[in-house]
């Protein structure tokens, strides 16, 4: 099957069938699929809004603007937004150092969270927080998100 | 953040010179802990997008890292990655023991920190001397986890006041043992301009 790498502060929308593939730690993962066309997407932000941030860089690195985006890749497409299912993995708190990490990964999550909640998109499985990263592979056809963590089992959401 | 993204070969020659006599401190410290011959490779010194730097460090199984934030006039982050063996070979080699499995207790992480604090502390006082900018650094933490998802959180905290990021990549084995591992040194393009000040007064210019 083909693999597509999704790097960091980046996205790809694709037809089925392909599986996207990306490595999260407190950043968040986020699986976007249309189960009518069979057009999904994954994205993998870092950062929560761009509003906050004075709009340094891409916008593909904060949550808000990079749902945005991947949700209109979607529809010009084919998709439609009422269809558009989410899962989200990552937000991990792997380590800190002082205030500067507080919580980051939370606060990616929230923002996912909230995003997809304006744009009526569900939630329909998660797998957030904690303290681990987790490679993610998102497979379009079934739109099964396969998480592996460090040593353990795949885990399938 | 004139500096950025062009390096004069000078500077870079310079700052790789900077890096290597540090690094070349460090693995002198290592070499004595584990009675040992430390051999490094040649620095791999860059300035480039933080971005790409998850993409260079992308390996399928998990490592141990011990992670140091860099303090003061220099900002950044030090990282030692090992994998699993050699982590357990190195805890052997200094307690004489060490437990089956894929966790550390508590004297075993403790051992690794040890480690990872006389390392950086002798690379970083080295350049802090040379280039006589105050340097600190904070205390380690130990992960064992995916390179990419560490650094995926080190690029965050520095994508937040910088773009690029100066990276010096080393590499090391431990003789007669098969112990190797990398040490990762990362500097927020900020900090770049002071060193690359004092580099200048060293070489005179």
């Amino acid at each position: 099957m083909n693999k597509i790498v999704v790097r960091i502060a980046d996205y790809a929308v694709v037809h089925n069938p392909a599986v996207l593939v990306t490595t999260v730690g407190s950043c968040v993962g986020i699986a976007l699929r249309d189960p009518h066309t069979k057009i999904g997407a994954l994205a993998h932000v870092l950062l929560p809004c761009i509003g906050a941030s004075g709009s340094r860089g891409t916008p593909l690195k904060f949550a808000d603007s990079a749902i945005e985006i991947t949700v209109n890749e979607m529809i010009k497409k084919g998709c439609s937004k009422k269809r558009i299912e989410a899962k989200i993995a990552g937000g991990a708190r792997m380590f800190e150092f002082g205030l500067s990490s507080m919580k980051i990964g939370e606060r990616n999550v929230e923002a996912v969270v909230g995003k997809l909640e304006e744009y009526n998109i569900p939630i329909i499985a998660r797998d957030t927080g904690k303290n681990y990263g987790r490679t993610l592979e998102y497979h379009i056809e079934t739109g099964v998100l396969h998480i592996q963590r460090a040593l353990k089992d795949i885990k399938k959401i | 953040m004139n500096h950025s993204k062009n390096l004069t070969d000078f500077q870079y020659d310079a700052l790789k010179e900077v890096g290597n006599i540090g690094i070349g401190q460090a693995t002198t410290s290592l070499s004595r802990m584990v009675n040992k011959q430390v051999n490094i490779s040649l620095p791999d010194l860059k300035l480039i997008p933080l971005l790409e730097i998850p993409e260079m460090l992308s390996q399928d199984l998990p490592v141990v890292t011990i992670l140091l934030e860099l303090r003061d006039e220099a900002r950044g982050y030090l990282m030692l990655l090992l994998s699993l063996d050699s982590a357990k070979m190195l805890v052997k080699m200094m307690l004489g023991e060490v437990k089956e499995g894929d966790a550390f207790d508590e004297m075993e992480q403790s051992v690794l920190m040890e480690l990872g604090n006389i390392l950086t502390g002798t690379y970083i006082s080295a350049l802090s001397n040379l280039l006589d900018i105050s340097m600190g650094l904070s205390t380690p933490v130990q992960v064992y986890d995916f390179a990419g998802a560490i650094v995926n959180q080190i690029v965050i905290l520095m994508s937040q006041d910088v773009d690029d990021v100066l990276l010096l990549n080393t590499e090391f084995s431990v003789d007669d043992t098969r112990i190797d591992g990398k040490i990762l040194v990362f500097t927020d393009s900020l900090s770049l301009t002071k060193i690359l000040e004092s580099v200048n007064r060293l070489a005179g210019i």
